[in-house]
């Protein structure tokens, strides 16, 4: 069996590599590569990034940022309430834009 | 650290202010991870001399004061002395301050370029190169635009002048075919507001807009069908398809605003940014591509 853990962010590919193990906390199969040990046994980078105790690699570091691009991505998060307010301010007329 | 401390790649981007060529992958994250290690050590040299600059300002002054104090004693050498060695530290303090601030480069921008080829490096085509052309040298003087005038504002006079710097350029093959290509263009704006008082002096303030302008282009291998739009801000975005060799490339604006009083903005696009507008991108991609 392969490791299931998906790499990339733009076009997400299987890790071909044969898997060693798995994830205790989810179960998928997983290379070495991909797994993470802490103190609930071997984990994938998500579970690893969401329990406490868990090593930080290379791996975890990169999941964590793309999941909080994931979750900011294309709600209201992505564009704050000062962005919106700073184009609001633009459109009123005489306002001076240099005015900070 | 220092210049000669750099590897070739490192130092000639350095000194020249610029990375130009095709790279691949790991050989241009040891080239960024080196110039953010040298301009770390540069913006400490900045900071060291600013600080010796200041102790010189006092240890003239300390001096000028004791030479007019005991200035009829004998002594009055020995003040003399200590003012002339201020200003000799002041001035040579100065001149490195200026020189060690020209050789500094911009953090943020560094910063944006490696944390948005580290998040998509595992889609990147591990045979085809980045191409990269990146101006590290900033707004500088051959940027700038003449100055112009604007109409007065109540006792105000105002002028303007604006630099056009269109600094990066990225191209980058993913796995699956499709190129992606990033460019930033900077305009700073510096605003000029002069007043004269009541006493006839003349005060001037200076107010500073930089609008950064972020654009995304995804170039598919062969004719293709987008599979829709994705969700586009439309008063910070653009979206756009454009016919380009018998090809649809779509391509994709955000601008970004940042304004101080005091000093030249320094902030810039992060790299989230960036792979956010390219991650929408892809999502146009048809769903045999994904």
């Amino acid at each position: 069996m392969n490791c299931q853990w998906q790499t990339g962010l733009l076009v997400p590919q299987p890790c071909d590599s044969p898997a060693m193990g798995g994830c205790s906390l989810c179960g998928r199969s997983l290379c070495m590569m991909h797994t993470v040990s802490g103190p609930n046994g071997p984990a994938c980078p998500t579970c690893a990034n969401s329990n406490q105790g868990y090593e930080q690699n290379e791996e975890t570091e990169l999941e964590s940022s793309r999941s909080s691009y994931y979750t900011q991505y294309g709600g209201t998060q992505y564009f704050t309430k000062r962005d919106r307010q700073s184009v609001e301010r633009e459109e009123v007329e005489g306002y001076d834009e240099f005015e900070t | 650290m220092k210049l000669r401390d750099l590897s070739p790649e490192a130092r000639t981007a350095a000194e020249t202010q610029a990375i130009r060529g095709e790279w691949e992958y790991a050989a241009y994250d040891q080239l960024l991870k080196d110039l953010i290690a040298y301009d770390a050590a540069m913006d400490a040299r900045v900071a060291f001399r600013k600080k010796w600059m200041i102790v010189a300002i006092i240890v003239a002054f300390v001096g000028l004061f004791v030479a007019i104090l005991v200035i009829n004693n004998e002594d009055a050498g020995a003040g003399a002395a200590i003012f002339v060695g201020g200003i000799v530290h002041l001035i040579t303090a100065i001149v490195l301050w200026k020189k060690a601030r020209k050789m500094a480069l911009p953090e943020n921008a560094l910063a944006m370029l490696q944390q948005m080829f580290r998040q998509v490096r595992q889609d990147l085509d591990t045979k085809a190169k980045i191409r990269v052309n990146v101006d590290l040298s900033g707004p500088t003087k051959a940027k700038c635009g003449p100055k112009q005038v604007l109409p007065p504002k109540g006792a105000h006079s105002l002028s303007q002048r604006v630099y056009a710097d269109p600094w990066c350029q990225l191209r980058f093959q993913l796995r699956d075919g499709y190129k992606l290509s990033l460019r930033q263009v900077d305009q700073l704006t510096e605003l000029e507001r002069t007043r004269r008082t009541a006493r006839g002096k003349y005060k001037t303030k200076t107010k500073y807009k930089k609008l950064c302008r972020l654009t995304a282009t995804i170039v598919p291998p062969a004719p293709v069908q987008w599979a829709g739009q994705p969700r586009v801000d439309p008063t910070w975005e653009r979206l756009r398809v454009a016919k380009k060799k018998g090809l649809d490339v779509a391509v994709l604006d955000r601008w970004f605003l940042y304004k101080e009083k005091l000093e030249r903005p320094k902030q810039n696009p992060s790299g989230a940014d960036a792979v956010g507008m390219l991650y929408r991108l892809c999502s146009m991609r048809p769903a045999e591509a994904k």
